[in-house]
């Protein structure tokens, strides 16, 4: 509230101001100043009041007043101001003010100084948001635009980016290399490459030509030889290459049958079926070795049937245990058990 | 200019392209006009490409060094003209496929990174082709990246030709261009605006052309100049 009837008096006071101004009568605001000095903010608005008149005065008197007389007059009358003004303690502290009046006057030039520097700042900052945006915008603009004339059958997309051949004379006269100064800098694509000179020198190619003769000693091979082929009389063993059997190269069309190749039922399948073909003799071998063991030993042959489904179970279950690891092991640990140290059916015999 | 393409034969290829062979070779059963084999760029219409693969099944025949030097022969006598150049695509390693390339061959370029592994490798491609009698060989160092030149985590170019004692042709810098260019389908060396690698692949072309080697290799990036008010983004 403080602040807003501080406005309303500073707004109400603009026109005594200029009245005075114009009047020239300084004694009027003189006689105001005790009603409104009654309270410190009151007191402070009027202290800015006062510094605001004087300046209007001076400047009015600065560019109305010419003749000296007049001039004699105000500073009569600006005397009697500040006679009259000491008279109240109120009116000292005015006088002091009024004195520091121009280093106030210089305050207010600073504070309108860092406003134009806020300013500046302010529209930099909006230029660089400017163009940050607009740069994004264009990019996107680009990106999208091609890619929309792509999709919309306007370009064709196999001619994007391809244009006429850049035609030019001297081929190392690239007008898109620009080779720098003393030829220590290219630039290329808008970027600028530091060159460093080639230092390669004709002794050194011919010392690294020596050290390759004496590494590698390689004679061009002219007869391809399958592996198990026998070396013609009249050609260079060196020459020869040989192929291992398995290579891509080495198998020629005449190496196919395509008969075998139709009737191969095990390869026709693939590896699962050849696995379990394999257990499919796995298990009818364990079948001809069970019926041999149960020939021999009756005993056990009888126990085996009264426990008939648990051993056909057994039976079902081996398959799967070979097939996760080698097939002999299961072999052999039922060989034992069937001859008669610790059999399941032993087992269930037992109490 | 003509380039052929050596391919690995386990990928089988359409008829029209595999049995690309010469009328003058006596042992295919099936002869295509050379014509017809060659795929014409459609930018550059003197600019083609013969792919050759090694069919399996369908042809009884060893696509060799002697077979590629018929088609050599084919090429240089045709009627068009004799090509400017026949470049040969070599395959990795040193394998039969890389000794059926080099049979016709007078010169070769050597590509190579700039990695331990890779140049240990180049040495001794190198040093088959001088056995084999290709002496003029040079280089061209690729997927260079300056900014690992600088920090000290790559050989640089120069220390490449050091260690392998051949003249430069070229520098191809990383790029991701080169991908996109590739997916795409088109020359790297026609894109607009121009990218770094295909300005260098252009200018090794053309020392490929006049018989000239690099004089000054690039090795870092300069820092740029900044300006006044670059804090701003200028």
């Amino acid at each position: 509230m403080a602040s807003i009837s501080t406005l309303q008096f500073h707004s109400l006071s603009l026109q005594p101001s200029i009245w005075v101004s114009k009047h020239r009568t300084p004694a009027l605001v003189l006689k105001l100043r005790p009603q409104f000095g009654s309270s410190n903010s009151r007191f402070i608005w009027v202290r800015r009041l006062k510094s605001t008149q004087r300046f209007l005065l001076r400047a009015i008197d600065g560019s109305v007043s010419s003749d000296p007389s007049a001039r004699n007059d105000e500073a009569v009358k600006s005397e009697n101001k500040y006679t009259i003004n000491l008279k109240d303690p109120v009116d000292k502290l005015h006088g002091m003010i009024s004195s520091v009046s121009p280093f106030v006057f210089t305050m207010r030039q600073r504070v309108g100084s860092n406003l134009a520097i806020g300013l500046c700042i302010a529209t930099a900052f909006l230029v660089v948001a400017l163009r940050v945006f607009m740069v994004r915008k264009s990019k996107y603009n680009h990106q999208g635009s091609v890619a929309d004339l792509v999709r919309r059958g306007q370009l064709r997309s196999d001619r994007r980016g391809i244009s006429k051949p850049l035609m030019y004379d001297d081929p190392f006269n690239n007008p898109l290399v620009k080779v720098g100064k003393g030829n220590t800098t290219v630039e290329m694509c808008g970027k600028v490459y530091r060159l460093a000179p080639i230092t390669l020198t004709k002794e050194e190619q011919a010392i690294h030509r020596k050290r390759r003769s004496r590494a590698y000693q390689w004679k061009r091979p002219t007869m391809f030889l399958k592996e198990g082929d026998s070396i013609p009389p009249d050609v260079d063993p060196d020459t020869v290459r040989w192929i291992p059997s398995n290579h891509p190269f080495a198998t020629t069309a005449g190496d196919i049958d395509e008969d075998l190749a139709q009737t191969n039922v095990y390869q026709k399948h693939g590896v699962p079926y050849r696995i379990q073909a394999e257990h499919e003799a796995l298990r009818r071998e364990q079948k001809v070795s069970r019926l041999v063991m149960d020939s021999s030993n009756a005993t056990d042959s009888v126990d085996a049937y009264k426990s008939g489904p648990k051993s056909t179970e057994h039976e079902e279950e081996s398959p799967i245990s070979n097939q996760a690891g080698n097939s002999k092991p299961p072999l052999l640990e039922r060989t034992p058990n069937s001859f008669g140290s610790i059999s399941p059916s032993e087992e269930m015999h037992k109490p | 200019m003509l380039a052929l393409q050596l391919l690995p034969s386990l990928n089988p290829k359409p008829s029209s392209f595999t049995t690309a062979t010469t009328p003058n070779c006596p042992t295919a059963p099936k002869t295509l006009p050379l014509d017809q084999a060659l795929v014409r760029d459609k930018r550059w219409s003197n600019f083609e490409l013969l792919c050759i693969s090694k069919p399996r099944s369908k042809l009884p025949m060893g696509f060799g060094g002697k077979a590629l030097v018929w088609v050599v022969d084919a090429l240089k006598a045709r009627q068009e003209g004799c090509p400017d150049f026949i470049l040969i695509d070599c395959p990795a390693g040193i394998d039969a496929g890389f000794i059926t390339a080099i049979t016709p061959a007078n010169e070769a370029v050597l590509v190579t990174t700039p990695d331990i592994t890779s140049l240990r490798d180049a040495d001794r491609v190198i040093g088959l082709l001088e056995c084999d009698g290709i002496r003029d060989i040079k280089m061209m160092v690729n997927r260079v990246r300056t900014d690992m030149i600088k920090g000290e985590d790559m050989m640089s170019v120069l220390d490449v030709q050091e260690m392998l004692g051949l003249s430069l042709l070229g520098m191809i810098p990383e790029d991701t261009e080169v991908i996109r260019s590739t997916n795409r389908g088109y020359p790297l060396v026609l894109n607009r605006p121009p990218t770094l690698a295909g300005l260098a692949f252009e200018q090794a072309a053309w020392r490929l052309v006049e018989q000239d080697t690099m004089k000054a290799v690039m090795v870092e990036e300069e820092p740029k100049k900044r300006g006044f008010f670059s804090f701003f983004g200028g």
